[in-house]
């Protein structure tokens, strides 16, 4: 088990491409899905300010 | 028959119009013609004078300083007619808009492509051209700074009031296929080959793109005009 | 049913269900492609970018197609939905292509010992980035909405129309040039154990790609329609 994770991590050395290229993939994905997540809480905060003034 | 004669002498107005303010203002068509030289003379003061070195490098050279000059001088198409009102003017007298984009495109290529190509004839003893180059040069550089003018006038026209930077960020990669078939032309020429495909192909796309890009351009007038 | 409310209602329904579903597709595909599908011969274990490689590039061209279409059912019906979608997709379509553009770089960097080649495909992926940021550049200068959508779907209708020239024109260059001596198109036999994680990964991005453009739609709506009495019940309830 443990052996099998070490050759996924490292995949005789090429193992840094691959997980780059993953980690950059996943980065902008959830920057794409946080963007309109902070947009819709912001007009709901501002929203909550309009009506409790 | 009346309708056309009127279309006509509307278009014949307008060249007329912009003719005369650029001649008056003999900047608008120097300072491309300028720009072109500058550009073309600079490769060899970053490259290196050797001289068949510099005639290798030469269509392209000559076709992105053409490209650069073309769209420096894509503003002055729609922005100035826009900033004192003329445009105004001529949207709400009711005439088609058809008929200005036509005159405004052809009136800035006589001003900016047909002086172009009087200083690529200059730029082939810069770059040590062959000369059985310089016909299929100007064929190719006559055909493709109209569709640069083209291409320029729907850029200048979707970003009416905004910076000449924006229009070029949209232009320059649609202007790529002619980059490319004018290299290509200049190329197979240097190098004794057939090169009235290419120049087909360029035509082909001017046929299409006249009437197709004033299409175009004419939207993107209405849409800052609604 | 074209109408801003009625979808924004639906997609908020169905979110809170298609993301997970689409995510977890998305993390099965990859989980089998990078783990557990057979090694390349040739190429060994970095192939495994292809993974992501291939999907968002397929992703990255159908969005500019998608646009091009909502483009113009904005420019002839004038709907205001398919401007918000295209309005939409564009950023998506634009990191999509990014992440094309950054994968095979570094894929190219252990196979063929470059970040970047003047490869055809490359080419016309860098320009279809391009393209992208041309058409973001244009619709966020124009401060009036309905002007920018309008805009912006004029210059992907013409775009859609010129990219097949381009594509075209990229092909005689890269004869012109240089014989390719690297041949991307000729792509190692894939065995079905390869093959069918990289279709689900290529339905996964789909999937993905459908949710976060619902996202950001239901930001866009949200936005737009903010004096509306609508999103103010909506706001109010929610809140």
């Amino acid at each position: 088990m443990l052996e099998f994770i070490r050759d996924l991590f490292l995949m005789d050395g090429q193992g840094k491409y691959v997980w780059f290229v993953l980690l950059i993939f996943f980065i902008v994905i959830c920057f794409n899905y946080y963007l309109p997540y902070r947009a819709i809480r912001k007009i709901k905060e501002e929203n909550s300010q309009h009506t409790g003034e | 028959m009346n309708n056309t004669s009127t279309l006509f002498s509307w278009f014949r107005l307008i060249l007329k119009r912009d003719l005369a303010l650029s001649f008056k203002k003999i900047a608008t068509f120097l300072i491309p013609l300028v720009f072109f030289l500058i550009v073309i003379s600079l490769f060899p003061l970053a490259l290196g004078t050797e001289n068949s070195f510099l005639s290798s490098l030469s269509p392209g050279v000559i076709w992105v300083a053409a490209l650069l000059a073309s769209l420096l001088a894509v503003e002055s198409i729609f922005n100035e007619d826009f900033r004192d009102g003329t445009l105004d003017h001529f949207l709400l007298s009711g005439e088609p808009i058809f008929i200005l984009v036509f005159a405004k495109v052809f009136a800035h290529w006589l001003v900016t492509g047909v002086p172009l190509l009087l200083a690529s004839l200059i730029s082939t003893f810069f770059l040590f051209l062959p000369e059985g180059v310089v016909l299929p040069l100007l064929i190719s550089l006559l055909i493709g700074t109209l569709l640069l003018s083209l291409l320029g006038a729907l850029g200048s026209a979707l970003t009416i009031g905004k910076t000449a930077i924006l229009s070029a960020v949209i232009v320059l990669p649609l202007s790529i296929p002619i980059l490319i078939l004018g290299v290509a032309i200049i190329t197979s020429a240097i190098n004794n080959q057939d090169y009235l495909s290419y120049l087909y192909f360029l035509g082909a796309m001017l046929a299409v793109g006249i009437p197709g890009l004033c299409l175009a351009t004419v939207e993107a007038i209405s849409i800052n005009y609604d | 049913m074209g109408s801003p409310p009625f979808f924004f209602k639906w997609a908020s329904r169905l979110l809170p269900w298609f993301s997970p579903i689409s995510f977890s597709i998305l993390i099965i595909g990859l989980i089998w492609g990078v783990g557990f599908a057979p090694s390349d011969y040739k190429q060994g274990d970095v192939y495994r970018i292809i993974f992501v490689h291939v999907p968002s590039a397929i992703l990255g061209q159908s969005i500019y197609l998608m646009m091009a279409i909502f483009g113009s059912i904005c420019l002839i019906w004038r709907a205001k939905l398919a401007g918000m979608f295209l309005r939409s997709a564009a950023p998506l379509g634009a990191s999509f292509t990014l992440i094309a553009l950054i994968s095979g770089a570094v894929w190219g960097k252990p196979t063929w010992g470059t970040w970047w080649v003047w490869d055809a495909r490359l080419t016309s992926t860098l320009i279809l980035f391009f393209l992208y940021v041309g058409i973001i550049g244009l619709y966020s200068s124009i401060d009036n909405k309905q002007k920018g959508d309008r805009a912006a779907s004029l210059i992907s209708v013409v775009g859609v129309i010129i990219v097949p020239i381009i594509k075209k024109s990229v092909d005689w260059w890269q004869t012109l040039h240089q014989p390719s001596t690297f041949s991307i198109t000729s792509s190692p036999s894939m065995t079905s154990d390869m093959y069918f994680p990289l279709l689900i990964c290529v339905i996964g991005f789909y999937f993905i790609f459908v949710s976060l453009l619902c996202n950001r739609l239901r930001v866009e709506i949200l936005t737009r329609e903010r004096n509306t009495t609508w999103v103010k019940e909506y706001l109010n309830n929610k809140v």
